[in-house]
């Protein structure tokens, strides 16, 4: 296992590698730069020229792209333009919310995704079945932007029960512990929700179908035999050997949340990774864009890496040396 | 749309109320001024604020969230005030009075005001502040305000309650008076010792210590700021805060805020549309509405250069240098001013604004033609004598036949030597405004043989093309300046790059001069005024309109002042009755 962490690892660094270039010429491609956030509308010539030249904006694009990359390397993610502030810092301020919004939304995925995909193949064939896939190919269809608008506008304003936006209510510091901790968690529901959705949707299909199969095995009509009640042949036997499509999709569903969250964020009011990429680019902010793409790589790397510890932890007969 | 000036008690007061209204804001409440001790602090204001407020120090760039936050925790030398000019009043400076030929500002500083941490404001603490805007090392945007100071006196610190500000030129006072008195003070006790290039992330943005009457009791980055009434006010007790806190939460979607609003989670959405607030007025009774007057100047600029013989003169300069617009080819169709007279004439801007800016509800349009980039809100330099051009296609279509554009071949677009009248719009991408405006541009000409392309491109490149000349014409807008100084838009020459259009006129130059030079305030605005006719005249931009801004406010709020300066003004007078309280932790 090590070996195939240490070989991963290797990976990583040309993935990473092509990733910032890419990023960087896209980011160069467009015409102007920060500077026209950055300089205030009618500012002298001086003003201009200093901020441009503090800033190194009318360094060649060869030359910034050199500092920034080595300047990575060595673990210095740079300043960003906009904010004058370390890379680093907006970066760890921005990643803990993402990461609550992701393993919030994950946890909905396998809640709601496992539920229905059990009921589905237990159910199958039934009216209960298709109607679960019709909504299930529904909800999978429906971009995160637009699905987010619609849970808005039915949970937030035509039927008020959920916040809009934000992490919490802006006078939550105020509140007694429990309707605190309550008011995070009703924040939290739309945006895990229009994020993680449609990989619902994926799990529960993915689930039934392997569930489907594993019903029909000898094993279970043994366990069926010993006369075990029918929801624990289903969830103590047929679910754990159901499990490891659901497992890869997990670990592959990872950049969905992470390209997800860019909007959902933004739409939400959510203070995360998603928020910070947007504002950046719109800002043409490269060095803030270039330290949240190297975070998301290495997001996507370890999702990729955990998904498959995660299989070979649940079938044994995967060898991660062999893969 | 409720109009706000119904909130006004008696007859007598709707004249004034409305002229207020017009022209600066003004307070809404009909209720007596409460007294100090009716049980102050109490509820909260949250504002609903586009985005995250990212630099508390004013030496730095800043954004508008920056500027409304700190200007709450800060008390500027001397209170500025807005009405149809600036003018000011006693704050931490208590005195002050020019010498020396109108070149020396002397003041004397209030020894009651402190820091948020209780330590005493000194004339130190200004010295220091300017110091951070001269050194190169911060590379302040507010440079421009020691142009004119001289080295040695910006300002000269004489002991801890008196300093001078020495300019190496008299001019405007005003202009010198917002030059010395218009940025944040920052104190030296805390910032003495912080790196001058570190300063957008040292650890005051999250802790500031500040001289006004709020001071920040939180912040968490990306959510909200928490302001709360100051425990060290040193200034007067009527700027006391009566609200217990003041909460800027971050909602980046004007969608949001609406909605935001409409839950009663927000208080106040500093700029809504129209539409919008005609719908809101009908929906929530609640809410109150407040017109910040003639903020912004919507126009089409008309390139006066040829963008590719600029383009080609730009290529020849040496590196770091900026080539001169009057030495590039004139623009094929732009560079007649009876082209653009006719242009102007084309475009039907009345017709615009009651499109985009017409409520159906009360019929008000939230706009007004525009003549120049100078505000009307500045009333005593506003030219008012200026008629815009009346929107008449046929004529416009005989102008243009008379300049030899005509359709010759029969595609619907003039043309003359060979030259088809086409050419591209240059809009920022995200504005619905803009955009819309476009279409309508484009439509009005098409009526008269001229074919628009619209070109959306994103703002950082529009700032850029822009700046380069490098455009047929362009949409855009320009906010109003509090004092005048049309020099970067208007001056000839390279070293003006928001002279996006290349606009060369002597008379202008010798009139921007002149004005600035100016000390006389009357004498000053006859200048404002030729300056203005003048540009008019040449029409190098066809101006639409000045448009307002609509606040909208919950109605348990009394003394709100909205006004040029900010959509939410003087916090430190707004108040809730305390029957109307409804946060009251």
């Amino acid at each position: 296992m090590t070996r195939y962490l240490l070989r991963r690892l290797v990976q990583v660094v040309p993935l990473v590698w092509a990733v910032l270039t890419l990023i960087f010429v896209m980011l160069e491609a467009a015409p102007g730069d920060a500077s026209a956030y950055l300089v205030p509308p009618g500012a002298s010539a001086e003003v201009r020229d200093s901020l441009r030249e503090r800033w190194n904006l009318d360094d060649p694009a060869p030359a910034r792209y050199v500092a920034l990359l080595s300047n990575m390397a060595r673990g210095d993610l740079g300043h960003s333009v906009l904010r004058g502030r370390p890379v680093g810092q907006l970066v760890r301020e921005a990643l803990p919310p993402t990461l609550l919004l992701a393993a919030t939304s994950l946890a909905f995925t396998l809640l709601l995704g496992g539920a229905l995909g059990i009921l589905q193949a237990v159910r199958r064939g039934t009216p209960l079945d298709g109607a679960a896939t019709g909504l299930s190919l529904i909800v999978y269809s429906i971009p995160a932007f637009w699905l987010s608008i619609l849970l808005v506008l039915v949970f937030a304003h035509a039927w008020p029960v959920l916040p809009a936006t934000q992490m919490a209510d802006p006078m939550a510091d105020y509140m007694a512990p429990l309707p605190r901790l309550w008011d995070r968690i009703t924040h939290l529901v739309l945006p895990a929700l229009a994020l993680g959705l449609a990989n619902t949707a994926v799990v529960a299909r993915h689930l039934r179908e392997r569930m489907v199969r594993v019903l029909g095995r000898d094993f279970i009509r043994a366990a069926r035999a010993k006369g075990l009640g029918r929801w624990t042949v289903v969830l103590r036997h047929a679910l754990p050997n159901s499990l490891l499509p659901v497992l890869t999709l997990l670990g592959l569903s990872l950049p969905f949340l992470v390209s997800g969250s860019v909007i959902v964020e933004r739409i939400f009011a959510w203070p995360g990774m998603g928020s910070l990429v947007v504002e950046s680019i719109l800002g043409q902010d490269t060095p803030v864009v270039l330290g949240c793409m190297l975070v998301y790589a290495l997001m996507v790397v370890m999702g990729s890496a955990a998904a498959d510890l995660l299989c070979a932890w649940a079938d044994p007969r995967i060898r991660l040396e062999e893969r | 749309m409720r109009d706000s000036n119904r909130t006004l008690g008696g007859t007598a007061a709707v004249v004034p109320a409305l002229l207020c209204l017009l022209l600066s804001g003004c307070r809404s409440s009909g209720e007596s001024p409460p007294a100090a001790d009716e049980g102050f602090p109490r509820d909260t204001l949250i504002i609903a604020q586009g985005s995250d407020v990212t630099s508390l120090m004013s030496v730095l760039p800043q954004s508008g969230a920056d500027t409304e936050v700190l200007a709450a925790m800060s008390s500027l030398l001397l209170q500025a005030e807005f009405d149809c000019g600036l003018s000011f009043e006693p704050l931490v400076a208590k005195e002050w009075s020019f010498t020396d030929e109108g070149k020396t500002l002397e003041m004397t500083l209030d020894p009651g005001f402190t820091w948020s941490d209780g330590r005493s404001l000194t004339a130190g603490d200004v010295a220091f502040t300017y110091d951070l805007i001269a050194d190169p090392a911060v590379a302040s945007p507010r440079s421009d305000y020691i142009e004119y100071m001289r080295e040695d006196a910006r300002p000269e610190v004489v002991d801890d309650a008196h300093l001078r500000f020495g300019f190496t030129q008299a001019y405007d006072p005003t202009t010198m008076i917002s030059h010395a008195v218009g940025v944040e003070l920052l104190p030296q006790h805390v910032l003495a010792d912080a790196p001058r290039d570190g300063l957008a992330s040292h650890t005051y943005h999250d802790a500031p210590v500040t001289n006004g009457p709020f001071e920040m009791e939180s912040r968490k980055r990306g959510q909200q700021v928490v302001l709360a009434p100051s425990d060290h006010w040193g200034g007067p007790d009527e700027m006391r805060p009566k609200l217990k806190r003041v909460i800027h939460k971050v909602v980046p979607e004007y969608s949001a805020q609406l909605l935001e609003l409409e839950r009663g989670d927000v208080d106040l959405v500093p700029k809504v549309e129209v539409a919008d607030a005609d719908r809101l007025a009908r929906e929530h009774p609640e809410i109150e509405f407040y017109r910040r007057g003639w903020r912004a100047m919507e126009y089409v600029g008309w390139n006066q250069v040829d963008p590719r013989s600029y383009d080609k003169l730009q290529g020849g300069m040496p590196e770091g240098e900026t080539a001169d617009p009057a030495k590039a080819a004139r623009h094929q169709l732009f560079g007649d001013v009876r082209v653009r007279t006719a242009l102007s004439r084309a475009i039907d801007a009345d017709g615009m604004m009651a499109d985009l800016f017409r409520s159906e509800a009360t019929g008000e349009t939230y706009a007004r033609r525009a003549v120049g980039t100078i505000s009307p809100s500045l009333c005593k330099a506003h030219n008012d004598a200026i008629t815009p051009i009346p929107h008449d296609a046929a004529s416009a279509a005989r102008e243009l036949d008379a300049l030899g554009w005509v359709d010759s071949d029969g595609d619907g677009v003039r043309d003359r030597n060979g030259i088809s009248f086409r050419f591209d719009l240059m809009i920022p991408s995200g504005k619905p405004l803009r955009e819309r405006q476009a279409v309508l541009i484009q439509a009005a000409l098409k009526d008269v043989g001229v074919a628009v392309d619209i070109e959306t491109v994103e703002f950082a490149t529009w700032v850029d093309r822009a700046i380069r000349h490098d455009f047929d014409a362009i949409l855009g807008a320009w906010s109003i300046w509090v004092f005048i100084d049309p020099t970067s838009k208007w001056h000839s020459g390279p070293e003006y790059p928001y002279n996006f259009i290349a606009y060369d006129n002597p008379r202008v130059d010798e009139l921007i001069d002149q004005g600035l030079a100016q000390r006389d305030a009357a004498e000053a605005a006859k200048t404002w005024k030729e300056f203005q006719r003048v540009v008019y005249e040449d029409q190098p931009y066809t101006f639409l309109y000045w448009v307002d801004e609509i606040v909208a406010v919950h109605g348990r709020f009394k003394d709100v002042q909205v006004d040029v300066l900010s959509p939410y003004s003087h916090l430190w007078a707004w108040w809730v009755p305390a029957d109307q309280v409804k946060y009251a932790n």
